[in-house]
């Protein structure tokens, strides 16, 4: 198990190295250049004074290799300068907004196992049953509606109609209830079938006849082994769904106006903030690669064979 | 081929055959569109503005006086032909380069390998977002945007499937014959691999109008005054106190078009036995 973790880590050094790469790059492709996306964003006017004065002043004219080396031991210690917009540090900006976004992950979590693990497994029991039926049709309806449909109209009838929770911003506990499950919804649709057929497949697979064959409790066997072999699927896929919702819930941040990394990011595109779009670039790479990497490994501690191939 | 076998699988359901009425329904709208609109998209009546629905207009009239109708068909048609150009070209480029490099394998294979590596170190969204920055927003920055993000499926799909088929018999008696590695991938590998390819489009298809028009939602796609079912609700959200129906249409148009996909898509999937996660 230490070998395959080790060998998983080094794998990632090159990803790094290039996700650095690509990272730093982004400003070196922008038409123009940063000096003028400074300016742009700082309202003054780019004359040929005032573009050498900001590339003095944000080191542009230095060695292309130096510059990315100051930047990678900055972005290293979580320091990535100053943004163009608020010409404030970004390193706490990015990181309270992230602790948002995470929060809302973490809540729309909550809603996933709440509703889809249950569904999974009713579903498993008696498949093509009348709420097998309902659970996918749910779960295509889940996955077919727009984000922002489902979080307005959750808004008219709790909001609005009902006056119940509050429509926007992140108050108190309540204003966590609406946006996690308007992020959760599309999530809870795949994955109770994703449970579903993985329940199925194993109910039918050997080593459950074998448990059975033994005189083992039906409620045991389903325990101790359907569900165990179920759950490698099923790892994988929460453990992605955690890094995809992090990066999408950029439309579910709008629509409840929730001060995360998606406001944050799109509000940094309309302002042209490239230093921000760089930050966020990391630290959504590393936070995704990051997750990928522990839902490898957690699959490798469940099921063996994996990591012996790997 | 076989495709009538394959259509008469996937059509056992009603429901398949029930969301393919669906969608050629709204298909036949949008197309034509020009026909049926009532009203001019763009003329507006400051003295006519949130009317009830009417005649004149089916589902009443915006925040400008707009026939919000004619500008939901005329949304749809924008909406879905931006989707179709974006992942009609992304499967096309996609499934030729996974064919290339399952066919030929060694440096060309590792090199398209590492690069999807390193796309799949990032959420897609966020790709998509960083081209939006550089380029600027924009219909058109946003289909370069998907290209980028969307023809790793198809290459790393149509990838596994022609390593299952380069060593079979009639590859090697193609290639004894003398026959050039392009006549082999599109005349031998092509056609065993396009009705999965057509399966993983048409679910994909649903997936690119839920991002375009998502991303036209946040503002950085279509930009109003043109209609496109994903802007109208953007312009439609500082007025959902005062009518709900501006977001509920087009809301509910994108839905019933992405639920229809979806369901026949994975008719389709079922009814050609594929596993695909």
């Amino acid at each position: 198990m230490g070998k395959y973790i080790i060998k998983r880590l080094l794998q990632l050094i090159p990803i790094l190295l290039v996700v650095s790469i690509l990272a730093f790059g982004l400003v070196r492709v922008l038409p123009g250049g940063a000096a003028v996306a400074y300016l742009t964003a700082r309202n003054i006017a780019p004359t040929k004074e005032s573009i050498a004065a900001a590339e003095e002043y944000l080191g542009l004219n230095q060695p292309l290799l130096t510059q990315y080396f100051i930047w990678l031991k900055g972005a290293a210690a979580f320091d990535f300068g100053v943004s163009y917009a608020s010409n404030k540090a970004i390193a706490p900006e990015i990181l309270g907004a992230l602790r948002n976004t995470m929060g809302l992950a973490a809540a729309a979590m909550v809603w996933l196992v709440l509703i889809s693990v249950p569904l999974g497994i009713f579903s498993a029991k008696k498949p093509n049953s009348a709420f097998d039926h309902f659970s996918r049709g749910f779960a295509f309806l889940g996955a077919s509606a727009p984000s922002f449909l489902v979080g307005f109209l959750l808004v008219l009838l709790f909001s609005v109609k009902l006056n119940l929770l509050p429509s926007f911003g992140k108050r108190n506990f309540a204003s966590y209830i609406m946006p996690s499950l308007t992020l959760a919804l599309g999530y809870i649709a795949s994955y109770s079938r994703i449970l579903r057929n993985s329940l199925l497949e194993n109910m039918r697979s050997t080593n459950v006849l074998y448990a059975r064959a033994r005189g083992l409790k039906e409620k045991r066997v389903f325990s101790a082994h359907t569900l165990r072999n179920s759950m490698i699927p099923v790892v994988t896929n929460f453990c992605l769904s955690v890094g995809g919702m992090l990066a999408g819930s950029v439309i579910v941040e709008d629509v409840f106006s929730w001060p995360g990394m998606g406001r944050l990011i799109i509000s940094s595109i309309e302002a042209r903030d490239y230093p921000m779009i760089q930050a966020y670039v990391v630290i959504m790479a590393l936070l995704y690669i990051t997750i990928n990497l522990v839902a490898d490994i957690l699959c490798a501690a469940i099921n063996p064979k994996i990591r012996y191939e790997a | 081929m076989k495709t009538r076998f394959i259509l008469k699988r996937m059509y056992r359901k009603k429901s398949v055959i029930f969301f393919t009425i669906i969608l050629a329904i709204i298909l036949f709208a949008v197309i034509a569109a020009p026909l049926i609109a009532p009203n001019d998209i763009y003329k507006t009546d400051l003295l006519n503005r949130f009317a009830p629905p009417s005649a004149q207009f089916p589902f009443g009239t915006d925040e400008l006086g707009r026939c919000i109708f004619s500008r939901i068909l005329f949304g749809g048609r924008a909406s879905l032909t931006y989707a179709l150009i974006a992942t009609t070209v992304a499967a096309i480029i996609g499934t030729t380069i996974g064919m290339i490099s399952g066919y030929k394998g060694g440096r060309v294979d590792g090199l398209i390998m590492r690069i999807c590596d390193i796309m799949y170190s990032f959420p897609h969204l966020v790709i998509t977002l960083v081209i939006v920055a550089i380029l600027g927003s924009g219909i058109y920055n946003i289909l370069i945007a998907m290209l980028v993000t969307q023809w790793l499926y198809y290459a790393r799909m149509s990838r596994g499937m022609t390593m299952d088929i380069r060593n079979q018999d009639f590859v090697a008696a193609a290639r004894s014959n003398g026959s050039s590695t392009a006549k082999i991938i599109f005349k031998h590998i092509l056609p065993n691999i396009v009705p999965q390819m057509i399966a993983l489009t048409t679910i994909d298809f649903g997936h690119t109008i839920l991002t375009i028009s998502g991303l036209s939602f946040l503002g950085l796609g279509v930009q109003p005054p043109s209609p496109e079912w994903g802007a109208l609700i953007n312009s439609a959200r500082a007025f959902i106190y005062t009518d709900i129906q501006m977001i509920l249409w087009p809301g509910l148009m994108i839905l019933l078009v992405v639920l229809s996909v979806n369901v026949i898509g994975d008719n389709l999937r079922d009814a050609l036995d594929m596993k695909m996660n």
